[in-house]
């Protein structure tokens, strides 16, 4: 009977609603878990687009950029939804763009993507109007609209000779964060 | 006195500024929908997509153009996310379906799991019910050869023979063999006329591990007075088989003849406290009295 009870509360764990799982993960905070969590079942929810939203959101918050790919090819079943696809697909794309130019030095020229309030994004925009300064291979750029908020963007290379691109954000002259991408 | 030259000079000027003003309206006037018309059509170049490159060209040399007159804020298109809305009362319907399916293959899961177990018990109970019997029939072949061995006596090189040997010539012996003995409680005599007993029963024990075997074997240890091996045999066939009474009684009379009579009563009351065994009681009553 115990043994019983053991592998129906097993299951019922496993084989539960991976939706209101990933809810629940994204409602307390927990976009580390709720990536994971997302990128585990994603095969198993193909066919629920508000759990790859939730997938999505989750690895936004993470700067697990490059897994939007995931969730975001499946979104589409409404306006919103289709919004947050190409929000997704903006900033991925965003992301890839900066990482050339500053690796190889490709000109973004006039290029006009859309605006979103993720912080990469706001970066890429200023980078393209060529609002930077460069010191020793570090770009410069002072926020448009608090300009005591300065973001230094330079590539990095690991040890296993992986290229990272770093995005220090300053107040003033205070160090508040770091994001890395690869 | 009127200057005719002058005036006729006046009158051209007059004239030709007249005629150059209504000329230039005209003009203006018969422009006006050329210019729109010229104009419509490059925008609509522009604005509709073109079919063929000769188009494209003429875009790309008008894009500039298009780009200052067009307003700026076409280009700044702004995304955000939205948060999906979940009716939980729907996710948690459906939570509990899964549960419930779930639920329900564990259970036929689990239900499998004891057929196939019981089956193999069965199984394994039929294998070894085979097996006793293969065993039995094989040791009832030896048992006869060894019978046979033994019914054959050499012939003594000289003629003069023993007087059971004479016996057994007489054909007393293989009457004997041959005579059934009547139905009813077989008794062996364990006396010792067969001294090849004892290992021939701890052997067939050995292979069966048949606690009715122990018990004969802790008979015989108990009538030949070996109290210690009658106890030790006694305790094995309770060890495979707690509900027979024999081993019981077996155990606790060889502890008795032993002198410990204390741990004899002591298993015999509560050995009696399940059973309710006369034959117990009477045993306890007999140990109590000291007439064991």
């Amino acid at each position: 009977m115990r043994k019983l009870f053991f592998l129906t509360s097993l299951t019922s764990i496993l084989f539960g609603s991976n939706l209101s799982a990933i809810y629940k993960l994204y409602e307390k905070q927990e976009y580390e878990k709720g990536c994971d969590y997302g990128a585990k079942y994603y095969s198993k929810n193909l066919n629920s687009e508000k759990y790859m939203a939730f997938y999505g959101l989750s690895c936004l918050e993470t700067n697990s950029i490059n897994r939007l790919a995931q969730p975001m090819v499946k979104l589409g079943g409404t306006k919103e939804l289709r919004e947050t696809a190409s929000y997704f697909a903006t900033i991925l794309l965003q992301k890839q763009l900066l990482k050339q130019s500053l690796l190889d030095g490709k000109e973004l020229g006039n290029l006009n993507l859309p605006k979103t309030d993720f912080v990469l994004s706001k970066i890429f925009n200023l980078f393209v109007k060529k609002k930077y300064s460069i010191k020793d291979d570090i770009y410069t750029l002072v926020d448009s609209e608090k300009k005591d908020i300065r973001y230094e963007v330079y590539i990095k290379k690991s040890k296993k000779n992986i290229n990272y691109m770093i995005i220090d954000i300053y107040h003033g002259d205070k160090f508040t964060k770091r994001y890395q991408y690869d | 006195m009127i200057n005719t030259v002058e005036l006729e000079k006046r009158w051209i000027r007059y004239k030709t500024r007249i005629f150059g003003s209504l000329f230039f309206i005209l003009f203006f006037v018969a422009a006006i929908p050329y210019l729109s018309f010229y104009l419509f059509e490059q925008y609509n170049l522009i604005v509709e997509k073109d079919k063929n490159t000769s188009n494209v060209v003429i875009v790309e040399q008008l894009a500039p153009k298009i780009e200052r007159s067009l307003p700026k804020e076409i280009n700044d298109v702004v995304l955000s996310p939205s948060i999906p809305i979940i009716d939980f009362t729907k996710e948690k319907q459906i939570d509990r379906e899964i549960e419930q399916k779930n639920e329900k293959i564990e259970k036929a899961k689990i239900q499998k799991l004891k057929e196939d177990k019981r089956r193999k018990a069965k199984e394994r109970a039929y294998r070894q019910k085979v097996a006793k019997r293969r065993a039995l029939k094989r040791e009832r072949e030896l048992a006869k050869k060894e019978s046979k061995k033994r019914k054959l006596i050499k012939a003594k090189a000289s003629s003069s023979l023993s007087v059971n040997e004479l016996k057994v010539l007489s054909g007393d012996d293989i009457k004997k063999s041959h005579t059934r003995e009547p139905k009813g409680n077989k008794k062996i005599d364990f006396g010792g006329s067969s001294s090849n007993y004892m290992p021939i029963m701890k052997r067939k024990f050995q292979e069966n591990r048949n606690p009715r075997e122990a018990i004969l074997i802790a008979k015989a240890y108990y009538k030949a007075g070996n109290y210690i091996e009658s106890e030790k045999w006694a305790l094995t066939a309770n060890n495979l088989d707690k509900e027979n009474r024999e081993s019981w009684l077996l155990f606790a009379e060889s502890k008795a003849k032993l002198g410990k009579r204390k741990e004899a009563l002591k298993i015999l009351v509560s050995y009696h406290k399940k059973t309710k065994s006369p034959e117990v009681k009477e045993l306890i009553d007999k140990i109590k009295g000291g007439n064991f």
